[in-house]
């Protein structure tokens, strides 16, 4: 499971750096979330993986939830090519089309959560847009302050929870 | 017992920092210092990959600032967040302290088997961060408050038995992206403000 997850963060890296060329940005993000879309619904069913210690298992429902989450990032990358080209769009979707596979294959809860804060930070790229114009650099920075301090409580209460002695 | 009062000293450093700057270098000194903490509990392996990931993260914020100048005036602030972190230091570490029952025995260098200056590190860092950015008015505070708290659930974390350079690997990413949402907010903010 890891090489979806691998694909679509390689693809994040290599389309943020043309991003702001959307006849290119656009299509490679349709295709790099139209691969991993393609090898989450073709891999078996239980299908287990370990990565340094991390246990990962895709289970039928995380399969059906990866399939119908990729497909509407994909629905939406189109919509903001074709309609309202936003070119930090891009590489956000394919970097959270990673972190939302990771959330649904990973067994860990700590890890789980991880990749869960790292999927609602990385979006704060998208959400500033015309910062003169409108308040959106207000409302991208209440966004980042309510994912730490709600994510950072989550993860220690969860760190506590696991090392008490059982 | 040392460590920990330089993991307090470079808190109290970066919160009263008017430069972001200074709070960069405060910052590296706390992660740094609390990663030390943690001692013979964790490897190398975990030690280099925190310690790499806190320099990132300074250098990102050392960089955002792009001069010397540019920061944040704490003012009355810096004193509230102080008296918020250590009242809520001594509740949680009362009331949430996960091993009791053992002799104590804490020495100023050296091992700590105990785990309370451990754990009273993370929750005086997550205390910190809380009361930092509860009262920031911006994300200069804010990434600084965000950071502080990933760095004491860091610190948790190492505490939990499970794969621990997988953890330490994903809180290093999250502490990097963290710094670089925060660094985008920052460049975002002061280009709203110098309009």
């Amino acid at each position: 499971m890891i090489v979806p997850i691998a694909l679509l963060g390689a693809s994040a890296l290599g389309v943020f750096a043309f991003r702001k060329r959307i006849e290119l940005a656009g299509p490679l993000t349709i295709a790099a979330l139209a691969m991993a879309l393609w090898y989450v619904v073709s891999s078996d069913v239980d299908a287990t993986s370990e990565v340094i210690g991390l246990q990962m298992r895709l289970s039928p429902l995380a399969r059906l939830a990866a399939a119908l989450l990729l497909g509407s990032l994909s629905l939406l990358v189109l919509a903001v090519w074709v309609d309202e080209p936003a070119y930090n769009f891009f590489p956000t979707a394919l970097a959270s089309g990673a972190a939302v596979i990771a959330v649904l294959t990973l067994t860990s809860p700590i890890a789980i959560y991880c990749a869960l804060l790292l999927a609602l930070l990385v979006p704060v790229g998208s959400f500033t847009f015309q910062v003169h114009r409108n308040r959106s650099a207000e409302a991208a920075y209440r966004h980042y302050s309510f994912v730490a301090l709600g994510g950072c409580l989550g993860l220690a209460a969860l760190a506590l929870a696991g090392s008490l002695p059982r | 017992m040392l460590m920990l009062g330089l993991v307090a000293i470079g808190t109290l450093a970066a919160n009263g920092a008017r430069q972001l700057r200074y709070t960069a270098i405060a910052f590296l000194a706390v992660a740094l210092a609390a990663h030390l903490l943690a001692g013979p509990a964790i490897t190398i392996a975990q030690i280099s990959v925190s310690a790499c990931a806190a320099i990132v993260t300074s250098g990102i914020l050392f960089i955002a600032a792009r001069d010397g100048g540019f920061g944040e005036d704490p003012g009355w602030r810096l004193w509230l967040a102080t008296i918020v972190a250590a009242s809520a230091t001594a509740a949680a570490f009362a009331f949430l302290r996960t091993t009791s029952n053992e002799d104590v025995r804490i020495t100023l260098i050296g091992e700590d088997p105990s785990g309370i200056t451990h754990e009273a590190a993370a929750f005086w860092l997550l205390s910190s961060g809380i009361a930092i950015l509860l009262t920031a008015r911006g994300a200069v505070r804010g990434s600084l408050g965000a950071l502080l708290m990933l760095t004491g659930t860091q610190l948790l974390v190492t505490l939990v038995p499970g794969p621990q350079l997988a953890y330490t690997l994903l809180l290093s990413w999250l502490q990097i992206v963290v710094a670089l949402a925060g660094a985008f907010l920052i460049v975002n903010e002061r280009a709203v403000r110098e309009l």
